[in-house]
């Protein structure tokens, strides 16, 4: 085979995957995520502490003997795709964090810091320091 | 140096035409032609060049900026010249010790020495022929499109003279190695046959392997940041891990002043780079010079007649004629090695580049015209590489030469030795054939029955269309041109042989699409089978009568 029809062949192969990439291919649908822009925790009983500028609150004991926290947050926007969220912590044997943000301490004077974040790559997060008195 | 030129000169007429040169009035047009010729095609790929690197540039293809940055264009430089050194290594091998015309070279009134630079200066010559091809106009759309000084373009042609004698020096080394593997294959023949299936067999896996790690869903849209990322990554650990080659390519490319933001030439680096590419140069060829320039003065002066080894003598067997002609067919076909790797090719290369096509569309998200689409497009070039094999066949009976009269003086039907001509390069399609019917099974949504249809279908095309081709150059032979020369680059059948492969797989594909378009199922596949095997059965007819006829059989 000659060189020039070696390259005519050649030519008409990437044209061949050419063409099917522009009239061969199905349409796109293409879908916007509205992704999270803020968690934000909140709650009575939390409070600021001004030096760090953090968040924190008390966990009193209660009627049953334990120190029981419902953690508590609200996403910006309402439509975002992924609302999930990840109760990030350290982990540690007094104190126990549920997938619904339930926090129980087992005793007291503990502390734990949760970071509530995003699940939807966006990075967001608020974080909390929990202290059991 | 009279001589050395003289040399020069007689050796170039062999390689290049060089009547077309010579001026008087009848060749002053052609030659104006000619250089205006190669003045457009020089254009044409410079464009075509710089159309590349703009594109990519526009892309952002390879650069954090819209730059292409300069191991990109180190890269395929790069290529080219591992390329070039294979060719030239092979081509002066050859050239210097299995060329039976040294020993004739060196019987003229010139000091040896100029017989052996007279070949490395043909060599050099060739070397520059190409770089003036592609890697010139590679450069000049480079600097054109980057905004290069005007300085660097003669700097560029007076490193690229350098680079070529880079090339040559290092080729002529490398022959040495190369002459000893050809001179131990030679003896030993099942050695050679051995090595060669060991590396075309691992030649095909690694591609088969390469091919396959394509994934099944490619979104280049979705994933365009993470494929510019790695193709970043690849061109980084480029310039890490070829350190000492990228640096050529920069002597030619220089650098950029990190103070200025801008390629200030010349730079001191650029020029250490460049004195150390002379000095390397320098030193191949002196080498060359001393180690090869004695080998090959041993090497021309050995007569060949003398190097046959005793062979065995061995019974005579008696075959009948057809079974002899076959025989003979197949021992030529793995004789001559541009033989051997042509069969090779033929039987590798359409599955491979089945199997490369359909995993990429396999990769894409197509509708159901798309899918009808591949298929037109499998059946196009798998008609396209088959049917211009056939070009072989076109030439077949002249490539003998005065040979080719001893058909009709043998006394036995002519028909035996044309048909078992033909056999050899049938074999290897068919095989190609089969490889492919399995490719296409696996990897289109055809089933395994119509893709066997298919695939007899093309095979039914290829025998008719080689069958033409044969009787092309049974009916307008060639001989006493390739009985002179020995090669025919003009020859009209294997013209009107690569016109029809083109026109009747162009022909074949679009009328295909239209029928798969209308019924996707096996009955579209039968009504080819149908179509092709009628051509073949007409075609086989024409062949035999016309044959009978030419030998005026009874």
């Amino acid at each position: 085979m000659k060189k020039s029809v070696i390259i005519l062949i050649g030519v008409i192969y990437f044209a061949a995957i050419a063409i099917v990439s522009f009239f061969g291919l199905m349409p796109e649908t293409y879908v916007t995520d509205e992704k999270v822009e803020s968690i934000t925790i909140t709650g009575d009983k939390i409070k600021i502490n001004q030096e760090k500028n953090t968040k924190y609150a008390i966990v009193r004991q209660n009627d049953d003997g334990e120190w029981v926290y419902q953690l508590e947050y609200t996403i910006t926007p309402n439509n975002a795709t992924n609302a999930k969220v990840d109760f990030v912590y350290e982990k540690n044997d007094s104190v126990t964090v549920s997938d619904t943000g339930l926090v129980t301490f087992t005793e007291s004077d503990c502390a734990i810091i949760i970071k509530i974040m995003a699940t939807d790559g966006s990075g967001i997060s608020d974080t909390i320091t929990l202290y059991s008195r | 140096m009279k001589n050395l030129l003289i040399l020069v000169k007689m050796q170039l007429k062999e390689k290049m035409n060089l009547r077309s040169f010579e001026l008087n009035g009848t060749n002053l047009f052609r030659l104006l032609v000619k250089a205006f010729g190669a003045i457009l095609k020089f254009a044409l790929v410079t464009v075509l060049c710089g159309a590349f690197i703009f594109v990519a540039q526009y892309l952002n293809v390879f650069g954090v900026t819209q730059t292409v940055p300069t191991s990109v264009i180190s890269l395929i430089f790069l290529i080219m010249l591992l390329l070039s050194v294979v060719s030239c290594t092979v081509g002066l091998t050859k050239a210097m010790y299995f060329s039976r015309d040294n020993a004739v070279l060196l019987t003229l009134p010139c000091k040896p020495v100029q017989v052996f630079l007279s070949k490395l200066i043909i060599f050099f010559i060739n070397e520059l022929k190409r770089n003036l091809s592609f890697i010139v106009p590679l450069f000049i759309a480079y600097f054109f499109t980057h905004s290069y000084k005007a300085i660097y373009y003669p700097w560029m042609l007076f490193c690229i003279i350098f680079v070529s004698l880079f090339t040559v020096s290092l080729g002529a080394l490398l022959s040495i190695p190369t002459m000893w593997i050809i001179s131990f294959f030679r003896q030993y023949k099942y050695i050679q046959y051995a090595t060669l299936v060991l590396l075309v067999g691992s030649v095909a896996v690694a591609l088969i392997f390469a091919i396959s790690l394509i994934p099944a869903d490619i979104d280049l849209l979705a994933n365009w940041g993470i494929a510019k990322q790695n193709i970043k990554l690849f061109f980084n650990e480029f310039t890490i891990r070829a350190n000492i080659l990228y640096s050529i390519t920069l002597v030619i490319l220089g650098e950029t002043n990190p103070y200025l933001f801008i390629i200030s030439f010349p730079l001191v680096p650029t020029l250490l780079r460049f004195l150390m590419l002379v000095v390397i140069t320098g030193a191949l060829l002196a080498a060359a010079m001393l180690i090869v320039m004695p080998q090959f003065y041993k090497m021309a002066s050995k007569p060949f007649e003398y190097l046959k080894r005793e062979t065995k003598p061995k019974k005579n067997r008696r075959y009948s004629r057809r079974v002899t002609a076959v025989l003979n067919e197949f021992r030529v076909a793995f004789k001559s090695p541009d033989r051997i790797y042509a069969n090779v090719g033929t039987l590798l290369s359409v599955p491979i580049l089945i199997f490369l096509l359909n995993k990429i569309f396999l990769a894409m998200n197509t509708k159901a015209f798309g899918d009808q689409m591949v298929i037109a497009f499998n059946i196009l070039i798998m008609l396209l590489v088959v049917l211009n094999m056939n070009c072989y066949a076109s030439s077949i009976f002249s490539k003998d030469g005065r040979s080719s009269y001893l058909i009709k003086t043998q006394p036995s039907k002519p028909m035996i030795f044309l048909l078992s001509k033909l056999l050899p390069n049938t074999v290897f399609v068919c095989l190609s054939l089969l490889a492919t019917f399995v490719v296409i099974a696996n990897t289109l949504s055809l089933g395994v029955w119509s893709a066997l249809v298919l695939v007899c279908s093309i095979g039914f095309i290829y025998l008719t269309h080689m069958l033409y081709c044969a009787e092309l150059d049974i009916m307008n032979p060639q001989y006493e041109i390739y009985a002179t020369i020995g090669n025919d680059d003009n020859n009209p059948n294997e013209t009107k042989a690569t016109v029809s492969a083109f026109l009747i797989s162009f022909i074949v594909a679009v009328l295909m699409l239209l029928l798969i378009v209308e019924n996707a199922g096996i009955t579209t596949y039968l009504k080819l089978l149908g179509i092709s095997l009628a051509l073949l059965i007409y075609r086989t007819y024409l062949f035999f009568q016309n044959v009978k006829l030419y030998y005026k059989e009874k």
